[in-house]
């Protein structure tokens, strides 16, 4: 009787899915983070006279490609993002009024050696991205004279640069409020106060 | 223009019943329009009352909404726990000011009980940058002991003192009782307006020990363990629902929430939103539902509008002789054309108020239901910038509308109401 016998083949191989279950529950080493080209996630924090922004990026909103750059002309391509990047006052315009300067800049992918992207000192060594994707995230540290006269940050200098963002996902928080807004090409804003 | 008014007043109140029926009809869509734009507006000011000063809430990975409804505003699914030692680690972080940890998921006569320690009255606030304040009594001390809010004290008529019996689970009658270890209430809470008025508060160890004897959500048949013992147990939780964090300096507030999503240095896999970008999310979402809500109130004005119309069009063809004594009399067409147009404005303006008034009353009586059923706070008051505009538009249709009828009335000659027709 064929049927009897495949009975606990069936059994066994049901008891053996919760293990499976928890084995994938337990490995939480293969973090796998949101992707989706053409979004940018960026996150504004303001405290005292200091704006701390943080760009996260699939690497192709930037450079066109998510493969090591291994042309020259791939190199070339990277390290003139890298430079737009590093104009802070022109990616992430704030109130003049302000006299907010930059003070500190940093590039990191996975997919791009830290000298190509312009950073003096290896970064801190990320995974290689095994699924043929890569990120490229930016820490960028504003500090302001006059943080009173901030209360906007204009985006639009960034989407005219690099025309590969589609939308930007921003996370705010101020000592007044924290938020989350959306900015397209046509909407770059982030109201401050 | 006086005499205008004053016929105008004299034919409405000839065909008043008719007017009447209009007139329920535009202060109905009124109400209508006013009280969806009103609970939009009290349901988005309650929501972000409801927390303050709090960073990061921290809890198993889920939609960052749910996680955020679930443990301020105690709405929506449960989420996913997650276990004590993460809750410490996270409070040992350099980054981290103060934590209050908080398990929820039992219940007293409908009310959610939240159990959680000192550091809840510590540093919880709420609108803007309030702390949490006691009328009487004070913090849990003992095991045993609860911390009640404004609303559960209120409608249960309960004193400090008093001996209250926790239910397992969310929900109404049926549920297994904590029956064998009451809490005695040692606090209640000033009202705050927001979710902690309708809690009740007890202290982690005591949600612990009334869940000793327990097993898969059930007595254990044949164990008992009496209250008095359980101080001789670990009652340490170990596993809580989330944990609400402050943070040191505000700038850091999203290296920890990479941190935290990274999942290095945790056991579980944890999740960290800000409360004020999650209920950004959540407008979000529900903008959408708002907005058509907003449109089919508004379909109402105009079918209460179209309605209007059709009503005075329809009294021109009584009202013909009428109009032509007035203009055998010597009224210009121009009078005729504003006499109507009178009247289309008064009923709007007098159906608009009496919206209002009907709005006014239907919150004043049926608030406290709302309040009580779904935390949605409504005080009536006056109208704010967006119902006033709101209004503004609906006259001003209203008074676009009178005018089509109006029109006719100006373009009919005058032998046209003096000859009789059989």
């Amino acid at each position: 009787m064929p049927r009897m016998s495949a009975l606990p083949l069936l059994l066994l191989s049901l008891a053996s899915l919760p293990a499976l279950a928890a084995d994938d529950a337990h490995d939480h080493h293969g973090n796998h983070p949101a992707h989706v080209h053409g979004v940018g996630k960026l996150d504004v924090a303001l405290e005292g006279n200091t704006l701390t922004l943080h760009l996260d990026t699939p690497l192709v909103n930037v450079v066109g490609f998510e493969h090591a750059a291994s042309s020259s002309k791939d190199k070339d391509t990277v390290r003139a993002a890298a430079r737009t990047l590093r104009e802070v006052n022109r990616i992430f315009a704030t109130d003049a009024a302000a006299q907010c300067k930059s003070a500190e800049i940093q590039l990191e992918s996975a997919a791009l050696s830290p000298a190509l992207l312009g950073e003096k000192a290896a970064a801190s060594a990320q995974d290689a991205p095994k699924d043929g994707h890569a990120d490229l995230d930016g820490d960028f540290t504003l500090v302001c004279a006059s943080p009173g006269a901030l209360t906007t940050l204009d985006l639009n200098g960034l989407f005219s640069a690099f025309p590969g963002f589609q939308r930007i996902d921003v996370q705010l928080a101020t000592p007044k409020k924290q938020g989350a807004l959306q900015l397209t090409p046509g909407n770059a804003l982030i109201p401050l106060n | 223009m006086k005499i205008l008014l004053r016929l105008a007043m004299r034919s409405a109140w000839n065909r008043r019943f008719t007017l009447g029926l209009m007139l329920v009809a535009i202060a109905l869509s009124t109400t209508m329009l006013l009280g969806i734009e009103r609970v939009r507006h009290e349901v988005r000011a309650g929501f972000s009352q409801s927390v303050s000063g709090t960073d990061l809430v921290v809890g198993a990975r889920t939609s960052p909404i749910q996680l955020m409804l679930y443990a301020i505003f105690r709405i929506g699914g449960a989420t996913n726990n997650i276990g004590w030692d993460s809750a410490q680690a996270l409070a040992r972080n350099p980054a981290v000011a103060w934590t209050i940890p908080i398990s929820l998921g039992d219940s007293h006569r409908g009310f959610s009980v939240l159990a959680t320690n000192g550091d809840y009255f510590t540093h919880f606030r709420y609108g803007s940058n309030q702390p949490l304040r006691l009328t009487q009594g004070h913090p849990m001390a003992g095991v045993f002991d609860a911390v009640l809010g404004a609303d559960v004290a209120a409608k249960l008529h309960y004193h400090l003192g008093d001996i209250i019996i926790l239910s397992h689970g969310m929900g109404g009658m049926g549920l297994t009782q904590h029956a064998d270890k009451p809490f005695r209430v040692v606090g209640i809470l000033a009202r705050t307006g927001t979710p902690v008025d309708r809690t009740v508060h007890i202290g982690l160890d005591g949600m612990q020990a009334i869940h000793l004897d327990w097993e898969g959500g059930a007595p254990l048949p044949g164990v008992h363990i009496p209250a008095e013992f359980v101080k001789k147990f670990n009652l340490t939780p170990t596993s809580i629902t989330a944990v609400l964090v402050g943070l040191k300096s505000r700038a850091r507030v999203f290296a920890l929430q990479r941190e935290i999503a990274s999942g290095q240095g945790y056991k579980e896999p944890l999740m960290a939103v800000l409360p004020g970008v999650a209920l950004d999310q959540l407008w979000d979402v529900v903008g959408i539902g708002e907005n058509a809500l907003l449109v089919v109130s508004g379909m109402v004005v105009v079918v209460g509008l179209a309605g209007l119309v059709a009503a005075i069009l329809a009294s021109l063809g009584e009202r013909r002789r009428e109009l032509a004594i007035l203009r055998s009399v010597g009224a210009r067409p121009l009078d005729v054309l504003l006499l109507l147009c009178i009247e289309g404005l008064g009923v709007m303006l007098a159906g608009v108020a009496s919206g209002l008034l009907l709005l006014s009353l239907l919150v004043w009586t049926l608030g406290p239901l709302l309040a009580e059923q779904f935390g949605i706070a409504l005080q009536p008051a006056w109208p704010a910038a967006g119902e006033l505009q709101l209004l503004l538009w609906t006259v001003l249709a209203g008074l676009v509308a009178s005018l089509l009828p109006a029109l006719r009335a100006y373009r009919l000659s005058l032998s046209d109401g003096l000859t009789p027709r059989i």
